[in-house]
């Protein structure tokens, strides 16, 4: 018998209605189900949970998100639009979609920009063979809670040979005001042979008040495509929020994240991708920038299954106050994949002598003829720059705020959607100054 | 007075370098500092800078009339005091120009002037650009990153020239210049020299005071001024080096 915290999942799972639902996903959910009953809330005797405590997460009863519907008005989402993507956003409030809220017009043909309960109305036969296909989490407590329970998300179809100029931005907007809710979004992006997009997730917190936020992402890049995906997580200081991103690239392919943890009292943000073919460039680079008593947890796993790929990793990590900062970074090259090229880093910025971190950069070579480098750095502000930048009259607050933007700009300048760039720029350096 | 520095004592983890040091500059002159490594020149330009690794134990140091002692780092070069660096420090992911305007508008907020913004600051730097010679690609580097050694010691006489101060302590701005750099490194200083400015120049040759000619030489060892004189004290040193200066001060004792 499973713990509470995984009952309640189960309950509101069997309780979901699968009155729209096609046969592939009944089966799904009910054999996700059947799999949550073998399940426990991992602790830190679990070699992946080690430094992560989910105590509190797991202590914390929740409700379906149907319980705690949220509205907002265009107005008060307003200052997280993108203009970029003015005609291709979708909106969730805790958890539901919200068709007034969004916008998609004027896509290229036959692209597929919906929500699931939208796409049960088209063609759901259209992503069954991405839903579940890369197994990797399969035993996994929190992407069987997702797959139990996931009635909604973004779906994101791209057909070969297209190209999108513009972003598409997928934004989830949680109150836990109106109760302590929990929501599984399943994000499906997949884009065809010699197909370009770029994709904003984003999660994005107001009010005080627990909410969790489960999500799943099952992200396909066809042969010789390109996908720019670049999340921003600042869900608010009291909420949950866990993510597996299945990674599955194709030969030719071009992957590109950059994930930047800025809120949730607890987050966790994992990637797994698996090279399926040759000649592959994939990059995770990452920037988790917390305070106060927040924990944010990263592990990623780069699995080079074939000859000739590479990849690349810089994970940035600022922690000020008492908060706690924890990175995994597996990078796997099998037996066959020979002529791989990755580069791995992962640089830490201690900002009090409260802040903790725990790093863990890996290689697992089993070829013999690769490039692969990896390293981790943990340090302060020096006082040297300091001393140089006060000595042209800039005030210390001031500085640290410069300096400590400095180290994450390498990382910001990742992102090639201007608005979204600029307004992290910004929010970095307002957060850093007292 | 612009600069006047009583019998400063100052260590640095508990350990004396400054042992009773006097030196008063006025508006418009030009002062020298010669003396061996470790005499504690930086220590001195550095105390005046406001650095934090150094305590002063005792003495006193005003700046037009005011304890400079009172003021941190960033007051201080608010209120004119520059200090270029015998090593400069990189700063990684800050831009040169970036970097300088802040600077430049810390110090018109504090003169309750206008900030300028990037395209005006950029108008106002290329101009002191051709001062220093230096390529307008150097803006956008981050501040002093793989700069050579003479490119930094020129963007610190370039910050100089954006800044106006009206104390200037060069610590060691010649050393490791070929003769070309260290005309326009002069040529920066000499820019600065007016009546209301005074410059402190630290310096181990008496070759940049072919370029920039001072009003006063002063010795230094072993954490104090010991000699005193004009500039033809500089070529003296130049012929005979510091050890006659050492044993007269002996002589006299
Ligand atoms: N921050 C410091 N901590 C400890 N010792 C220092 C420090 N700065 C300077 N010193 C020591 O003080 C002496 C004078 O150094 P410095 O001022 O750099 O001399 P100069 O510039 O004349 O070569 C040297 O012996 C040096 O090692
Ligand atoms: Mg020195």
């Amino acid at each position: 018998m499973s713990s509470t915290f995984v009952q309640q999942f189960i309950e509101q799972g069997g309780a979901r209605s699968t009155d729209r639902l096609p046969t592939w996903w009944k089966e799904f959910r009910s054999s996700a189900l059947k799999k949550l009953e073998t399940l426990e809330v991992p602790t830190r005797k679990d070699e992946e949970w080690k430094f992560l405590k989910l105590k509190t997460l797991a202590k914390t009863s929740f409700v379906a998100e149907s319980d705690a519907a949220l509205s907002l008005s265009r107005e008060e989402i307003a200052a997280r639009l993108l203009p970029e993507s003015s005609a291709s956003t979708l909106v969730f409030l805790n958890g539901r979609f919200s068709s007034e809220l969004s916008r998609v017009d004027e896509l290229p043909e036959d692209v597929v920009l919906t929500n699931w309960q939208g796409l049960l109305d088209q063609d759901p036969g259209l992503v069954r063979d991405y839903v579940g296909a890369n197994d990797f989490w399969k035993d996994d407590l929190f992407y069987n809670l997702n797959g139990a329970n996931f009635e909604d998300g973004a779906v994101v179809l791209i057909p070969r040979n297209t190209v999108l100029e513009k972003p598409l931005h997928i934004l989830y907007v949680g109150s836990g005001k109106e109760g302590s809710y929990a929501s599984h979004p399943r994000n499906i992006i997949v884009a065809g042979e010699n197909a370009e997009a770029t994709v904003v997730e984003e999660y994005d917190g107001r009010d005080s008040g627990a909410y969790f936020h489960n999500v799943v992402n099952e992200i396909s890049v066809g042969a010789n495509a390109t996908v720019k995906h670049f999340k921003v997580q600042r869900d608010s200081t009291d909420a949950f929020h866990i993510a597996r991103n299945l990674i599955t690239v194709s030969q030719d392919a071009c992957y590109d994240a950059t994930a930047i943890n800025l809120g949730a009292s607890v987050s966790r943000n994992d990637s797994y991708a698996r090279f399926e073919g040759q000649n592959i460039d994939c990059t995770l680079d990452g920037l988790v920038h917390i305070r106060g008593s927040q924990t944010s947890d990263t592990h990623t796993a780069l699995d080079h299954a074939q000859p000739n790929s590479r990849s690349f990793q810089l994970h940035k990590v600022i922690v000020d106050e008492g908060a706690h900062s924890i990175f995994n970074g597996k990078i796997l090259v099998r037996k066959d994949a020979q002529k791989t090229s990755s580069n791995q880093l992962n640089q830490n910025l201690l900002l009090s002598n409260k802040a903790h971190i725990d790093t863990k950069p890996q290689l697992e070579i089993l070829a013999d003829d690769v490039i692969c480098s990896h390293g981790a750095t943990v340090g302060q502000l020096s006082e040297d720059q300091f001393f140089y930048l006060m000595s042209r009259g800039i005030e210390r607050e001031h500085a640290r705020a410069l300096l400590t933007y400095a180290f994450a700009a390498e990382v910001l300048e990742t992102i090639t959607v201007d608005s979204l760039r600029n307004a992290l720029e910004a929010e970095v350096l307002a957060a850093t100054v007292g | 007075m612009l600069l006047e520095i009583k019998d400063l004592k100052a260590s640095a983890e508990n350990t004396p370098i400054l042992k009773g040091l006097n030196l008063s500059v006025k508006p418009g002159e030009v002062h020298a500092i010669m003396g061996p490594n470790g005499s504690g020149k930086s220590t001195l330009a550095k105390v005046v800078a406001g650095h934090p690794a150094y305590e002063v134990t005792s003495g006193s140091v005003s700046y037009q009339g005011e304890d400079l002692l009172e003021l941190d780092t960033d007051e201080r070069a608010r209120a004119g005091v520059f200090l270029a660096f015998q090593y400069p420090v990189e700063i990684p992911g800050v831009s040169n120009a970036s970097f300088m305007r802040q600077a430049y508008n810390a110090r018109r907020e504090e003169e309750g002037l206008d900030e300028l913004d990037p395209l005006e600051f950029d108008d106002y730097v290329r101009e002191q650009l051709k001062i220093v010679e230096m390529d307008p690609a150097f803006l956008d580097r981050s501040v002093n990153v793989a700069f050579s050694g003479g490119e930094k010691k020129r963007n610190e006489i370039l910050q100089m020239a954006v800044l106006q101060p009206k104390l200037a302590l060069l610590d060691e701005t010649d050393s490791g210049l070929d003769i070309d750099a260290l005309r326009v490194v002069a040529g920066g200083i000499n820019s600065l020299r007016s009546e209301d400015k005074g410059i402190v120049l630290v310096t181990h040759y008496q070759r940049i005071l072919n370029y920039v000619e001072p009003d006063f030489v002063h010795v230094m060892t072993n954490g104090k001024i010991i000699k005193s004189g004009g500039k033809e004290l500089a070529l003296e040193l130049e012929d005979r080096g510091y050890d006659w200066i050492l044993e007269e001060k002996e002589g006299a004792a």
